[in-house]
């Protein structure tokens, strides 16, 4: 994992079972995808936790192929988004 | 909201840039074209890292979140899109979508394949394990472990060590992608 990516993990800031996960995900990664995952957290640290369950959502319905699942991961991935950009 | 979004919007005033930085912006935008492009690029030199509805189903996100993102200034929306785009790809990674033995450190591997050669049971804690490898453990546990499972072992030590090299293969793709897309105009 890319060291500022384990020390932004390292600071604090995320509950135990959001760093376990992200450190399970990210161990070895190599730069360019951590590097945009770090800048990624580092704009919403508060959704670190959010952007966890995704992921495990997305794991599933990509394993299984299952556009149905991925749709509905979109649709609210989009929602929370859009909620964040009107609270700008 | 968190400060850090509010904080980066803050810097982040069009009309404050000069015109060279806002067509930076605009020929450095992650469109789903783009992304699109950058996937088959890779498909052709990294086959079968990514099936066809695997590729869609990327594409397909980002093209539903620009729309989300449109009230969002030029490095915002770049960074959130290459964000998703690289935790799609991680989530789309043959370590979290195939087999049981998926949730296998490296480093488990390898303790595996040398209490396998050494005709040991090794005792894979809290995993979930696919039925084949429950197979090969519960021999160990009845003590049924014969020559007979030799094939077997063989067969499942190689299965692991493809399923490593495919998630490398897939390590190395998605990282010339990344690379690709963030620095490609």
């Amino acid at each position: 994992m890319n060291k500022k990516l384990e020390d932004f993990l390292k600071t604090g800031r995320i509950s135990q079972d959001d760093y376990a996960f992200w450190r399970s995900r990210l161990e070895d990664v190599s730069f360019a995808v951590c590097d945009s995952i770090l800048e990624l957290f580092d704009l919403l640290p508060d959704k670190i936790g959010w952007l966890r369950i995704m992921q495990e959502r997305k794991e599933a319905a990509l394993a299984s192929k299952n556009n149905e699942a991925w749709e509905k991961i979109v649709e609210e991935e989009a929602s929370q988004f859009q909620a964040l950009s009107l609270s700008v | 909201m968190s400060e850090s979004l509010r904080s980066n919007q803050g810097q982040e005033s069009v009309e404050s840039k000069p015109i060279s930085e806002i067509n930076e912006f605009v020929s450095n935008e992650i469109t789903p074209e783009r992304v699109g492009a950058a996937i088959n690029e890779m498909k052709e030199t990294h086959e079968s890292i990514l099936s066809n509805e695997q590729s869609e189903m990327i594409v397909g996100e980002t093209k539903a979140t620009q729309g989300a993102l449109e009230k969002f200034q030029g490095k915002t929306k770049r960074v959130i899109t290459l964000g998703l785009v690289g935790l799609s790809l991680l989530a789309a990674s043959p370590k979290w979508s195939e087999g049981a033995e998926k949730k296998l450190s490296p480093a488990e591997i390898e303790i595996i394949e040398k209490s396998f050669r050494a005709g040991k049971h090794y005792n894979i804690q809290e995993k979930k394990l696919s039925p084949e490898l429950e197979q090969v453990g519960e021999a160990f546990r009845k003590g049924q472990w014969k020559d007979e499972n030799l094939k077997s072992r063989e067969e499942l030590l190689l299965k692991i060590q493809e399923h490593q090299r495919d998630i490398d293969a897939h390590r190395r793709a998605i990282e010339e992608l990344m690379k690709q897309l963030k620095g490609g105009k």
